[in-house]
Formats: C-alpha cells, structure tokens, sequence
C-alpha cells in the first residue's frame, strides 16, 4: 500500500527510513518525489540540522578554551606506572 | 593507531599517560560543543566538559572496550549535563507535539495544513536567537537525540547506547523533537533559509 504523507513525514522526522523494508524505502522515497509538500517538510528539517550545525561550529575563538581545557586536564594526568589499585584522587 | 582499536583499549584500561592524552585531544572538541548544544551556558559547559575527563581519568581502568572511548565519554557527559538542567529542563511525559502534527492531516493522511514555503530571509542574530529559544522547549532527552544525531552526525547504534534507548524509542525522540523545532520555527516566522549564514 503506498505511504501516506503522515507516514512518509513521520519516516523523516524519525529517521528511520533505513530500517524499512527495502520496497518500503522505495515506496517513500517515490512518494517524496512525487510531493511537493513532503519534499519541502524533509528540506526543511534537512535545512534545521544544518542550522544547529553551524550554531554550535567551534571556531578559532574557542582555540585558547580548548587549549586551556586540556591544560586542566592534563594537570589531572596519573605519573607513569600509576594504574587500577592506585586510582587518582 | 587509532583510539579506538583494540590495543587502545588495553592502554587506556592501564591507564598509560599518553593514551589518555591522545582521547582528550581527540575528543574534547566534540564533548564541548555537545555541552553547548545541550543547552549548558559557555561557562557551565566548560566545566562539564572538564568534569567529564577526570571521571574518564578516574574510571579508565573500567573501560572495556565494548563500546568505543567516544560513546564512554558521550555517556558520561550528557548524564552531567541532565544533572546540571535538573532545574530547567522540562518533562518528557508531555507529547502534545504528536497532536499538534497529527493535525496537520486530514483523515485520509494527506496534508491538510502542509509546512509554509519559503520566508524572507531573517537577520543572522535573530535566527539564532529564534534557534535557541526553540531548542530549550524540548524536553532533555529529546534535545540530546537531537544533539547527538544532527550536531554531532553519530549513528544510529551510537546515540542508542549514549542514551540507553531502542531504535525505536530513538525514532520517536527525534520525531518529537524535530517536529517541536519546526512548529517552534514556524511560529516565530522563520519558515525557510534555516540555512542562513548563522
């Protein structure tokens, strides 16, 4: 039976479609061909991704919080031969 | 070698110095713009950040290898940030989101209130002002399936162990979650060009 759009946009929302049923992959990808407006929810939903993408895209600015973070952490370091029955405090 | 081969396992099990130096320097990136995504502010993030690496430091001998360092340090951090937003997050029992999508079809499936077309470009600040605002009306859990699949691109499998859900329960998290976002979006007025230079 072909999708509906409630199933085909509920698909893409979930983000499932690769673990339909081959023919069923094929049946939605068809149908988001042939409509216009399931085509423009998946754009959309494609084009919120990106925007979080880009949002939180660490830049050059964050190079002196990284390298400070890892200064923090490295200080944290166990001295060689430290192991298991010797946790750091 | 790469973190995660096995051998690397063996090493960060002994808790050798410069295999635990090698996973911070791979991965603090990543766990920090997660903790921002999250919903931590610059500071708090940071910290968790922080945090996240001396339980690593602490728990390495623990480590075995069934899951990758990655998915460990994912694991740990998100738990800290769910502790962190106790006072702010929202209940993830509330599903009016599935309601609020259901109506926009009509009885047969089709749509009957399809997503708007293209807007006017929005200004950059007010995009992402728009894009944080809506983010922090997602319940926790739903936030970081959204984190986690589309700012961080893990699979599948991966944000399934990172927060101990199904598949399936996965599906419906990012359901929601997307569907919250786009609504949200949409009635602020920013029905396209999400895309804009943020």
């Amino acid at each position: 039976m072909m999708p509906t759009c409630r199933d085909v946009s509920r698909s893409i929302a979930a983000g499932d479609t690769d673990r339909l049923t081959p023919f069923r992959r094929l049946l939605v990808g068809l149908h988001i061909r042939m409509c216009g407006r399931c085509a423009r929810f998946a754009r959309e939903l494609r084009r919120i991704g990106q925007a979080a993408r880009t949002r939180w895209e660490l830049g050059a600015e964050d190079r002196e919080t990284l390298d400070r973070l890892e200064r923090v952490v490295f200080q944290h370091f166990p001295y060689d031969g430290d192991r298991r029955d010797d946790p750091p405090v | 070698m790469s973190i995660e081969d096995p051998d690397m396992t063996q090493k960060i099990r002994a808790r050798e110095p410069d295999a635990l130096r090698s996973v911070v320097r791979e991965y603090l990136p990543m766990l920090l713009r997660a903790a921002r995504a999250a919903g931590l502010p610059p500071d708090r993030a940071e910290d968790a950040v922080q945090e996240t690496f001396l339980t690593f430091l602490h728990r390495a001998h623990e480590f075995d290898g069934r899951a990758r360092v990655r998915t460990w340090l994912y694991g740990i951090l998100l738990n800290k940030v769910s502790r962190e937003r106790e006072g702010v997050r929202r209940a993830e029992e509330t599903d009016e989101i599935d309601a609020v999508v259901e109506a926009r079809f009509n009885e047969s499936g089709r749509w009957s209130r399809p997503p708007r077309g293209p807007d006017a470009r929005a200004d950059v600040p007010r995009v992402r002002a728009w894009l944080d605002d809506c983010l922090e009306t997602l319940a926790d859990r739903r936030r970081s399936a959204f984190v986690l699949r589309e700012v961080e691109e893990l699979p599948t499998d991966e944000i399934c162990k990172i927060l101990e859900v199904t598949p399936n329960n996965l599906g419906v998290l990012l359901f929601r979650a997307r569907n919250g976002l786009r609504e949200c979006l949409e009635a602020k007025g920013l029905r396209s060009r999400y895309d804009a230079d943020l």
